[in-house]
């Protein structure tokens, strides 16, 4: 129960040390800024954590998000900036002194110990009195429903109940801070969706500020109040789940949050009488009022945009010369839509039809014609060059 | 039915399969070692000396053997060097070659050509190290009592003083298979997940609390087989006892191998020696008989 505070915090790899990871790099194909002093894996990273707060730091492989858990966690030297927990500089504290407590992706349980071992092994360890580790691990596990498991080795226990049992091990600690690498990575889709829910309830029955790790968007949008997007060691947005859907700051945001990704399209910024319109092909779409008074609030010229439009927001039309139109090369019945995957002004577009409505057709057949258009509220706007957005 | 006698034929040409392809191996054994065990436990009940005249055949003398062997005080006192030997051997390489495995494990650089140059010792034969160590040992132009010399320290005839000779086959040893358990006991280390370590760190684990409550646990099986192959191995010991002192002085040096080469091999009384080996073998059976019944579970 504790803010976190980083503050301009860097991290940079010796060349020394990222030679050593160079081959997990390679596969990553990371684009980190490499510098004199070596390879910069986190930078400028400012964030303020409220008290019980859920935090969740997203991106691809890659981009520094769990470098940055570790060095919150003590596991990792801090090159720069300055790192707070509770109001205390903990730059140079140890791990065990930092009241934190983590959960890893593989687990990391203690082979050896009892599921009421690994679970008590942080309280003995601070010679906390046997009843009273009893009493929490208790707690702990009824909590996460592995009462039953208590006496079991963790090789005895399916992937699920393992992870549970991890994080019981982090909340009898009680700790400021709870951290979560990957926790759920390391299950199968099932169980990921059944313990993601478990989780969401576990917040609410423990009070205590969350920091999470994910490259699933999926998990951040559904557990974090706040998420932080990054992207080779660079903060990207930080905003509220809806904020960062609804108003990505750039491209790469636009395309990391949202699944099936939004569409983009190279379309033109009109004004015409002091309205500002978006004309793709023959096609002319006036913004809405919203959009109108932000681009006229930043004075944004006209001139060539890169158009994102989500595929929920693409409307299906009957065949007309004033539609937007594609080629049918695969389309996907997801049952409750169908996700249409288009060839249209050179890029790769997914159109998604719902098939409740009687109107809409469920076939698409392989090179048949898709005319389509959108609407001014929910098409955004970004720069080609900065990559972004213009409304922000 | 029909598809059931079906399958069983089917099970009967792979058994027969399976048999014929680790036949070779069975004949191999049967050979190399099956026949060499029987033989010596048939001699070990006769009288089979080559000193004698070889047309008289080899006499049954049932446990005559066994008893001489063991009422023999040089017998006796070979053994009780060799258990000596082997518990003071096993313990400084467990140690020294764990300790040595755990810092080479904590380096951040150079940790391949450490772990090269900490094998060099083991990579050697046995002889070149007993060589080594004689010519560096030795009374008269050795390097070590030269030092001593130079110091002001006293010297010693290191493998003719009983004061000196035991210790320094243990010395010799222990200088050559450490790194037989830096080896394996670094390989393990390796093996245990770092996690474990951060995820014990953050529990609030001190170095030493981690040593025994992570790094241990997950390498006991490494360090229990290893104990357990330099336990037989330096059970075994023969070679450098052999090249350096003999056996000597005054017996102190003598292992169970030196005595059945002296009193078996040498005076080519192969009957008493072949007693001698299936006391041996029964003797590293029951050490190892612990991590065989491991095994079997």
């Amino acid at each position: 129960m504790a803010q976190v505070i980083l503050k301009n915090i860097k991290k940079v790899y010796p060349h020394h040390e990222s030679k050593k990871k160079k081959k997990g790099a390679e596969d990553k194909q990371l684009s980190l800024q490499v510098t004199d002093e070596g390879v910069v894996a986190v930078q400028a990273f400012d964030l303020d954590i409220q008290d019980k707060e859920f935090i969740v730091l997203v991106g691809p492989s890659g981009c520094g998000k769990s470098t940055t858990l570790r060095m919150v966690a003590g596991l990792e030297d801090i090159s720069g900036g300055d790192l707070y927990i509770d109001g205390q500089r903990v730059n140079d504290v140890a791990p065990k002194d930092r009241d934190i407590a983590m959960v890893f992706q593989n687990y990391a349980l203690y082979p050896h110990m009892s599921v009421r071992e690994n679970m008590a092994f942080p309280l003995k360890l601070r010679k906390v009195a046997k009843d009273e580790i009893n009493r929490r691990v208790e707690q702990a596990a009824e909590i996460l429903g592995i009462t039953q498991y208590l006496d079991r080795k963790p090789k005895a226990l399916s992937g699920g109940q393992r992870q549970r049992v991890a994080i019981g091990r982090a909340i009898v600690r009680e700790p400021k801070v709870l951290l979560m690498d990957e926790p759920l990575s390391n299950l199968d889709a099932k169980l990921r969706n059944q313990m993601r829910a478990e989780l969401i309830k576990l917040r609410q029955r423990i009070n205590t500020t969350f920091i999470y790790v994910t490259h699933d968007q999926t998990e951040a949008m559904t557990l974090g109040d706040r998420i932080v997007i990054m992207k080779d060691g660079v903060i990207q947005q930080i905003g509220t789940p809806q904020q960062v859907f609804d108003h990505p700051a750039n491209l790469f945001v636009a395309g990391f949050i949202g699944m099936p990704q939004m569409n983009l399209f190279d379309a033109q910024l009109v004004c015409e009488d002091g309205q500002y319109a978006v004309k793709l092909d023959r096609v002319q779409v006036v913004l809405s009022d919203a959009k109108q008074e932000n681009l006229s609030r930043k004075q944004v010229k006209p001139g060539p945009i890169i158009l994102g439009v989500r595929p929920e927001h693409l409307q299906l039309t009957g065949e007309a010369e004033q539609m937007l139109h594609g080629t049918v090369e695969v389309s996907e019945m997801m049952g409750s839509a169908v996700h249409v995957h288009l060839h249209a002004y050179n890029r790769d577009t997914i159109l998604i039809v719902p098939t409740d409505k009687p109107e809409n057709p469920v076939s698409f057949p392989y090179g048949s014609k898709v005319c389509f258009t959108f609407n001014g509220s929910t098409a955004h706007l970004f720069d080609p060059d900065t990559q972004k957005n213009l409304e922000l | 039915m029909r598809r059931n006698k079906q399958l069983s034929n089917a099970d009967v040409q792979t058994r027969r399969f399976g048999l014929s392809m680790i036949s070779p191996t069975i004949v191999v054994l049967l050979i190399m070692t099956a026949y060499p065990l029987l033989f010596t436990l048939f001699y070990s009940f006769t009288d089979y000396n080559l000193l004698r005249n070889l047309r008289q055949p080899a006499e049954f003398i049932a446990l005559k053997n066994y008893t001489d062997l063991l009422t023999d005080p040089y017998f006796q006192q070979s053994i009780w060097n060799t258990v000596k030997f082997t518990i003071l051997a096993v313990i400084f390489e467990m140690l020294i070659g764990f300790a040595v495995a755990l810092f080479v494990n904590s380096l951040r650089r150079g940790q391949k050509a450490m772990r090269t140059l900490l094998l060099l010792p083991y990579l050697l034969p046995t002889v070149t190290v007993a060589l080594s160590w004689r010519m560096m040992l030795s009374p008269n132009y050795g390097i070590v009592n030269q030092v001593l010399q130079t110091l002001g320290l006293p010297v010693f005839n290191w493998f003719s003083d009983i004061k000196t000779a035991f210790g320094m086959l243990v010395l010799i040893d222990v200088w050559q298979s450490a790194p037989f358990v830096f080896l394996l006991l670094y390989a393990a280390l390796q093996s245990v997940p770092q996690s474990q370590y951060e995820a014990a760190r953050i529990d609030g684990a001190s170095r030493i609390k981690i040593l025994f409550y992570v790094t241990i646990p997950n390498i006991k099986n490494s360090l229990a087989l290893c104990a357990l192959l330099r336990t037989i191995d330096s059970f075994r010991l023969f070679d450098k006892v052999n090249l350096l002192t003999g056996g000597g002085p005054a017996n102190s040096t003598s292992t169970i191998t030196q005595y059945l080469y002296n009193y078996g091999i040498s005076s080519l009384d192969f009957g008493f020696g072949s007693a001698g080996a299936i006391v041996m073998t029964i003797l590293v059976l029951i050490l190892s008989s612990v991590y065989i019944k491991r095994a079997i579970q």
